[in-house]
């Protein structure tokens, strides 16, 4: 661990699933994102397989509810999880919140039509 | 009238499991945080729309499988006048106009959007006619959390990596870090990374208890990312000449870290709602 990642105490106040979240983000950060930075940023894209695989790890879509196939994440765990993507590659971690919210945010209102029925 | 359990299907399900890619474009040439002057149209024509226009500075338009897209469906009507549409990227007239090239996250797609007439089905209508302002500002809270978690995210591998080159590097006869010109300045920074976090989570704590967040959620994104550019910057210092090329990690962390104070909101922009918060 960083000496100046997210402190032993934060995590200590996290239950199991919201550790395990923000642990499994630091350790793509590391793994994943960390060594690659640099090229992707000359390159100016990031790779497909890259992305799929922050999908599959629940990074996107995370805090859309679970009757709507999210991850119903909370928004501390979110906002961590995010720290550690951006610390690992601060433009995957522009692909994550954007995605996350405003687009999954503002998608997930097509769920209130029936609740609001406007002009 | 609507099929909203397919609409479900084909967006939200798909961008929820992290299949398909979202955008969010709202932005346009002339009208950023004033969405009230917004140019893009969406012309009824039979079963759907016809929407017309360009937009700017859309994070994702081009990777994205779907984007939302806001255009007025109510010239008279205002803000109210203002539609969310989900449009599928592949759909025949939403064009990628240019890609931008930037100072910094070069590796995430920045576009500029064109339509001409594009036409959308009625099912592409997110929440119901006249109800894009009010899903614009309801994404606010948590996405600028998520900036301000980005802009500590960006400080906190700044710190780190300076921390390890000053306990490296001597000077002296000592490691950097003994000196304590340069111990003060990571201990300043460390400092006000912990202070920026806090920011953040507790905008976080209060969107969790379904307490209203903006003004907290506007402090977090104000404060995270302008110290975020002075901690960058302090860490690049500590690095010396190494900091300045592009083999050491703070010349691009620097570059990354400046878009934190511009984008979903700039700085101003941040200011102008806390102060109506106040």
């Amino acid at each position: 661990m960083n000496a100046i990642a997210p402190t032993q105490a934060i995590l200590a106040t996290l239950d199991e699933d919201q550790r395990m979240i923000v642990e499994t983000a630091e350790a793509f950060a590391r793994d994943e994102l960390r060594p690659n930075s640099a090229k992707w940023d000359k390159e100016g894209k990031l790779p497909k397989e890259m992305l799929d695989q922050l999908g599959a790890l629940g990074f996107l879509g995370m805090t859309i509810p679970a009757e709507h196939n999210g991850v119903e994440t909370d928004y501390v765990t979110y906002a961590l999880a995010l720290m550690e993507i951006a610390a690992g590659d601060a433009a995957t971690s522009v692909v994550m919140s954007v995605h996350n919210s405003p687009a999954c945010a503002s998608t997930a209102c097509m769920t209130m039509r029936t609740k609001n029925s406007a002009s | 009238m609507y099929d909203n359990e397919d609409q479900k299907q084909r967006f939200l399900k798909p961008m929820a499991m992290g299949e398909m890619i979202g955008a969010f474009a709202l932005t346009e040439p002339g009208a950023g945080s004033d969405a009230s002057n917004l140019k893009t149209k969406a012309v009824k024509v039979d079963g759907g729309w016809k929407i017309s226009g360009s937009k700017q500075f859309i994070s994702n338009g081009s990777i994205a499988g779907n984007t939302v897209v806001f255009a007025v469906t109510d010239p008279a009507s205002g803000k109210k006048g203002i539609t969310a549409f989900a449009v599928p990227t592949n759909t025949e007239g939403y064009v990628v106009s240019r890609l931008e090239d930037k100072l910094g996250i070069k590796a995430s797609d920045t576009a500029a959007l064109s339509f001409d007439e594009m036409f959308v089905p009625d099912d592409a209508v997110i929440g119901g006619l006249g109800m894009g302002y009010k899903i614009a500002l309801s994404t606010l809270e948590s996405g600028r959390i998520g900036i301000g978690a980005q802009s500590v995210g960006i400080a906190m591998e700044a710190v780190n990596r300076a921390l390890e080159y000053a306990r490296e590097r001597k000077a002296f006869d000592m490691p950097i870090f003994e000196l304590q010109a340069v111990q003060f300045r990571l201990v300043d920074a460390a400092t006000r990374l912990e202070a920026a976090r806090q920011m953040v989570l507790h905008a976080a704590r209060l969107k969790n208890a379904g307490l209203p967040c903006i003004r907290e959620a506007c402090m977090a994104k104000l404060f995270a990312s302008e110290v975020a550019e002075t901690i960058v910057s302090e860490c690049l210092q500590v690095l010396g000449g190494y900091g300045y090329l592009h083999d050491y990690e703070l010349e691009r962390l620097h570059r990354d870290v400046r878009i934190c104070k511009i984008y979903e909101g700039t700085s101003d922009i941040q200011k102008i709602i806390i102060a109506r918060n106040l």
